[in-house]
């Protein structure tokens, strides 16, 4: 057993870290939604005038609701994309490692730079556009790809599915493997068998405290300056 | 986004108090939703 003096040794620094880095921020953070400004310095008044501005004009609820919808939209289609390739993953057998890489492999490369790289897709002289003017679809290119909530949406969901795919795998990989299949091979009763058995057991990890980062999400700040600035 | 918004007024605007109201409004939100979340995972597992 480990002495008192060396378990508080241990546990001291990250405390420390914690209360230096963390909580502090967050009290400070506090103590100023309660300050005014008045001719540009910041008045140690204690009022509650910032949240009556926030709460009375309509452009930050506005803004607020928008961000919580666009958040909400890449947590299903998150879970839409992470779900089955993690199911995939599990009945993968010998390339299940392979598969595995490549999911993770591509979270070595930065979250900006992958944007970025969405943004050459998706621009106006863009992949897409070309090949969309290609087959002669359309005849200029189409706005609405980049700039948009909908490139916000799935440049996020392009970002986040592997957090969202790892959680269910861990958890689906403890009883999926030792899951017995149904015999038959017709479509219907293997249905009934993943709407009764697999997604019952699954739930848990599909549950919003296992996709921790889809919370976060929508605190996402970095998506205006390539993807949506139109769409603030 | 709501963050671009507490960023300029943490920024540009200069309006600190203001950026920390939305930011601790924000900060209720995620708390309140991972507290519901854990809620709603611990009912699930009982079952």
């Amino acid at each position: 057993m480990y002495s008192r003096a060396y378990k508080t040794l241990v546990s001291l620094p990250p405390l420390v870290w914690v209360g230096l880095f963390l909580l502090l921020p967050y009290a400070l953070m506090f103590a100023h939604s309660f300050w005014a400004i008045r001719d540009g310095v910041i008045v140690h008044q204690w009022n509650l005038l910032n949240y009556e501005t926030l709460f009375s004009k309509p452009v930050y609820l506005e803004v607020l609701l928008r961000t919580m919808r666009i958040a909400a939209s890449v947590t299903v289609c998150s879970l839409l994309l992470g779900y089955p390739l993690a199911t995939t993953l599990v009945h993968a057998g010998a390339r299940k490692e392979l598969l595995y890489q490549l999911v993770i492999v591509p979270l070595w490369v930065s979250y900006l730079v992958r944007g970025y790289a969405w943004k050459t897709i998706l621009g106006s002289e863009g992949v897409l556009n070309g090949f969309l003017q290609y087959l002669h679809l359309t005849h200029e290119p189409v706005a609405f790809l980049l700039y948009s909530p909908f490139a916000v949406v799935l440049m996020l969901t392009h970002i986040y599915t592997p957090f969202v795919f790892l959680p269910i795998t861990r958890h689906s990989s403890t009883f999926l493997a030792r899951l017995s299949k149904p015999r038959t091979t017709s479509a219907p009763v293997r249905f009934k068998h993943f709407l009764r058995v697999i997604l019952p057991l699954s739930i848990p990890a599909c549950s919003p405290a296992q996709l921790l980062p889809s919370f976060f999400r929508w605190r996402f700040s970095c998506t205006a300056p390539c993807w949506g600035a139109s769409a603030p | 986004m709501i963050a671009n918004v507490v960023q300029s007024l943490f920024g540009a605007a200069f309006d600190w108090p203001l950026g920390a109201a939305i930011s601790v409004c924000i900060l209720i939100i995620t708390i309140s939703l991972l507290f519901l979340s854990e809620r709603l995972e611990r009912r699930w597992s009982l079952k």
